[in-house]
């Protein structure tokens, strides 16, 4: 059961991270927007996981947050990458391309 | 990693700043709602449709919120938080019991910890040298009835220190001592002869100067030179760091001082306040070259990745090359490798292990009874418990409430236990009549501590487990219905808690019968005949001055003239102080080989010596003041091995084997064996001689029987010998007695500890059948006020509740008996003179266990007796 909401929250914060990298500064919902286009609706992101894996990232100090105006003017809260959440980024990137890459040789060869 | 803990490091502090950004919380969620609302208007839903939308995508707004909350803060710290909150509530509403929990708890971590920080000085720090598990000591051994551990010779040495290749080094090293002359008070110094490689192979370099070098150690009439111990140094040079170069007068010779040890270095004999190497002492160039003459042992630095038992075999290889080459000499002789840290800890280990298995029994006891304690407190709150089941409580919420609650009381006890056992500690350090090295100190070190906060990690889980089980166990519906305690799941409380009892007697048993078993161990040591009478015995160590001789008889005459003296005698050594052993021939005697060549302890004693030692003289006479130096006196084995049920008077011997030319000695009298060089028995089974003084001593050992209290009359004795002899030096003043303890510390140390704490276990089991006694009788009001409405008879009563009691009492001691055979099997080897089942002691133990539960079991049975059946009865 834990290992699997470990290697979900895992790839989410990869995906947040990678959203936040690609458009900036943005808020919850545009985030959780962004990956369910992104994965072209193949991922059905609720609000319940997504916001204590942003609250997760910002206490680890890979994302921070400020309040700022919509486009429509209205108030929200703005997400962005620190320093350490680039850094971060790139290595979870790697490690995930090299994970995936083996597996994706493992499972040509056994078929 | 570090990232984790900023994580944790935010959500701890969170817990302390609770519900600030709430609000924030529901401003952005809110703001996320209607940027989804407004996004899905705009794709042409309706507002309620896209509210509709926007909300499932929640998943509910109050589970989001939430789900944020638990990663905002520590949810499981805070359930405990609110717990133990309500734990501190429940012990202010119920302190005594409280206080009772706490300092039973105290008791039984305190002691655990006192043992463990010793076990942990003792057992499982390194010795004070780097690689430590590298060092070994090289005895010399010889094959005869048994292998006996003698001591290597300097020549043999030497061929092992240059042959050997499964050492980095070889030192030999020996205790000696020196008086230090040349100034106005002279004094005996402690010292080590130590090879030039010492100490290179212990890691331990001097803090300035040199090492010793190999020609100091084995070329004969090298330059004096000495190392300084630094406690020397401070004493008698002030600390001062140029002190190269000085010289100390030792025995009337300059040594030039080479180097000063760091502090707290006293060599492996643990007593040196200086070093010297063996080649710069009078009488070096026989001592260098005689192969015959063994007397000191050889530390050695494993070579890296060579194991001790390559070591041995190669050791044994070199023995048999030396044997073959030198069979004189050599023939059965051998070499033993054995580990350092055996040889300084390997006789108190058994008696730590003893000791901390001891407390640790201690420790369950007082756990049993503690949860016994809280059961009682679990059963008035059998509501509580079913009220929260009620509300939704399940049993996770249940069971970490009541493990929360207990953990608070176990940390409770295990605070107070640590601060008792530093105090604890103390007690037993002082009082104990063990010695350990100087370099060990105990002290709470973060092991300790850790120790301690595992102890009452494990203690809480485990008094909190039993009521928890229990409260588990509970049928929620009828507890609710009766809101009584008193009919529901007594009889499975009934059940846990003589299992409790009956544990806590087993465990009882198994500590009264080792205590009993080491207490009857030390009566038995104490009690083995040395052969001479102990008591009323004083005992001087005296040196005379450089190139002088001590006058025996002067000295013999003054210190008779002190009132309280009763006789005087001097001889070449001090019982259990160290003799020397030789080898001797019988007239007559069959040819014998390198394992039955007679060996003998050899002394020169004055007359009255075995008058004033009380030492039985069977056949023939005392020296006299004119002896003939062919006299000598034997004792009984000698006269058994070679005269059997003849007349041992005027029978011969001498000293050296068959070829020797030492002349022969007259025998002109026999003595009963006596345990001179240890006790229980001495190390070997050889017979001792003694001869008269030929010449007068450089040193002697001074014996003075006294009809009073001995130690009184030391100061009068000290003045004695200084107006008869103002140039010798006392090195040591000291009674019989005082130098027998040391050879039963052991024994007394384990018999004493397990008595206290064996005495704590039979209180704390008496409290433990006491309180399920009164319990049960308490439980059964009812019952008995009908069987006494009925006609039962006080003493039916009294006996029912009584058998009972000691019903409980025989299971454990059953258990008890049981454990104890395992225990008594384990500590086998700490027992002197008594069989590990000892019958007496099993006995003994049984009966003292059932008075115990028959006392603990008389007040409730009385009061069960007392019960007025119509109030019984009207109470329900």
């Amino acid at each position: 059961m834990k290992k699997k909401a470990d290697v979900w929250q895992g790839t989410l914060a990869l995906m947040i991270l990678k959203t936040l990298e690609t458009l900036g500064s943005l808020h919850g919902y545009g985030i959780a927007r962004r990956i369910e286009q992104t994965s072209e609706h193949q991922l059905v992101l609720n609000y319940g996981t997504l916001y204590p894996a942003l609250l997760k990232l910002e206490q680890e100090g890979y994302i921070k947050s400020e309040w700022g105006v919509s486009d429509n003017n209205r108030k929200a809260k703005y997400y962005k990458l620190t320093r350490a959440g680039y850094k971060q980024l790139e290595r979870e990137a790697d490690e995930w391309a090299r994970t995936t890459g083996i597996l994706a040789r493992f499972l040509i060869k056994e078929s | 990693m570090f990232r984790h803990w900023r994580a944790f490091l935010i959500r701890l502090l969170n817990v302390a700043r609770r519900s600030r950004n709430e609000r924030e919380l529901a401003e952005e969620l809110e703001s996320v709602l209607q940027l989804h609302i407004e996004a899905n208007m705009r794709s042409g839903m309706s507002f309620e449709e896209a509210r509709r939308k926007a909300l499932v995508k929640f998943g509910g707004l109050d589970a989001a919120k939430e789900a944020w909350r638990e990663r905002r803060r520590l949810p499981f710290l805070e359930v405990m938080m609110r717990d133990a909150r309500y734990a501190f509530r429940l012990i202010q509403k119920n302190p005594v019991l409280a206080l009772a929990v706490v300092f039973v708890l105290a008791v039984g971590i305190g002691g655990s910890i006192a043992i463990f920080s010793i076990v942990n000085a003792v057992l499982l720090k390194p010795l004070p040298y780097p690689e430590a598990d590298r060092l070994m000591v090289l005895w010399g051994n010889v094959q005869r009835a048994a292998v006996e551990r003698r001591g290597a010779s300097m020549p043999d040495y030497f061929d092992w220190r240059d042959t050997a290749k499964s050492f980095d080094g070889l030192a030999a090293y020996w205790s000696g001592s020196f008086t230090m002359t040349g100034i106005e008070d002279r004094q005996i110094v402690n010292a080590e002869i130590v090879g030039s490689k010492y100490f290179q192979i212990l890691g331990i370099k001097p803090t300035i100067g040199r090492e010793f070098t190999s020609d100091e150690e084995g070329l004969p009439g090298s330059a004096p030179v000495v190392i300084l111990g630094n406690g020397f140094w401070r004493d008698h040079f002030g600390g001062d760091p140029g002190v190269l170069g000085k010289q100390v007068e030792l025995d009337s010779q300059n040594f030039t001082i080479v180097g000063v040890m760091p502090p707290g270095f006293l060599g492996l004999t643990d007593q040196a306040a200086i070093f010297v190497p063996p080649a710069v002492l009078p009488g070096a160039k026989q001592m260098l070259a005689n192969r015959g003459s063994r007397f000191f042992t050889a530390i050695g630095r494993l070579r890296e990745g060579v194991t001790k038992d390559q070591a041995q075999a190669e050791m044994n290889n070199i023995s048999l090359n030396l044997a073959n080459a030198n069979p004189d000499t050599n023939d059965k002789r051998g070499v033993e490798v054995a580990p350092l840290i055996e040889e300084t800890f390997g006789s108190v280990r058994p008696a730590l292990l003893a000791l901390l298995g001891a407390v640790g029994m201690v420790l369950l006891i007082a756990c049993s009874n503690v949860a016994n304690l809280l059961l009682v407190r679990t059963d008035g709150r059998q509501s509580e418990i079913a009220v929260r089941t009620a509300l939704g409580a399940g049993r996770r919420e249940i069971l970490q409430l009541l493990l929360t609650e207990s953990l608070v009381m176990s940390i409770f006890g295990a605070a107070v236990g640590l601060w008792l056992s530093g105090w604890a500690v103390k007690l037993i350090l002082t009082a104990s009549p063990i010695q350990l090295p100087t370099f060990v100190s105990v002290s709470m070190d973060s092991r300790v501590v850790l120790f301690a906060g595992v102890v009452a990690l494990l203690v809480g889980v485990f008094i909190g487990l039993v009521p928890a089980f229990h409260a588990n166990a509970s049928n929620l519906v009828d507890t609710l219905k009766s809101n009584s305690s008193k009919s529901t799941g007594s009889a499975l409380r009934r059940r846990i808690r003589s299992v409790l009892v009956v544990a806590e007697v087993a465990l009882t048993v198994v500590l009264l019968v080792c205590a009993g078993l080491f207490l009857e161990s030390f009566r038995k040591l104490s009690q083995v005949d040395a052969g001479f009478r102990t008591d009323h015995l004083l005992t001087v160590q005296l040196n005379a001055a450089p190139n002088a001789r001590l006058n025996t008889e002067v000295l013999r005459e003054a210190i008779s003239g002190i009132s309280g003296v009763s006789s005087v005698a001097l001889a070449s050594d001090i019982p259990f102080v160290g003799s020397s052993a030789v080898f001797y021939t019988a007239e007559g005697q069959p040819i014998a080989d390198a394992t039955t060549i007679p060996r003998a302890y050899v002394h020169r004693v004055t007359p009255g010596y075995f008058n004033t030692m009380g030492i039985a003289l069977l056949t023939g006479r005392e020296f006299e003041t004119t002896e003939p130096a062919a006299s000598v006196i034997v004792s009984e084995a000698v006269i058994k091995r070679f005269w059997p049920e003849q007349d041992a008077i005027g029978k011969r011997i001498k000293l050296g084997r068959v070829d020797s030319t030492t002349p022969w000695l007259n025998i002109v009298g026999v003595v009963r064996e006596t345990k001179m060089r240890n006790l229980p028995s001495n190390p070997t089974a050889d017979p001792d001689i003694f001869f008269p003084y030929v010449n007068q001593p450089t040193a002697a050992g001074i014996l003075v029987r006294t009809s009073v209290e001995p130690a009184d009359l030391s100061l009068q004795v000290r003045n004695e010998i200084k107006r008869s002899d103002k140039l010798a030096v006392i090195s040591n003043i000291s009674t019989m007695d005082a130098l027998t303890r040391p050879l039963t510390a052991r024994s007394r140390f384990t018999s004493w500890l397990t008595g206290v704490f064996s005495v704590i276990a039979l209180l704390l089991a008496l409290v433990g059948i006491y309180g399920t006694m009164s319990y049960t009788v308490g439980q059964r009001t009812r019952e008995i006020g009908i069987r006494i409405a009925l006609g039962a008879k006080a003493p039916q009563i009294f006996g029912m509740v009584l058998g009972s009691a000691l019903v409980l009492v025989g299971g454990g001691l059953i258990a008890g008996v049981l454990g104890a055979v395992a225990a008594s099997h384990g500590i086998r080897d700490l027992l002197f003179g008594i069989s590990p089942l000892e019958p007496s002691v099993f006995v003994l133990v049984a009966m003292l266990m059932l008075t115990t539960g028959a006392l603990a079991a008389f007040l409730p049975a009385r009061r069960a007796v007392r019960i007025d059946p119509m109030r019984a009865l009207r109470d329900e």
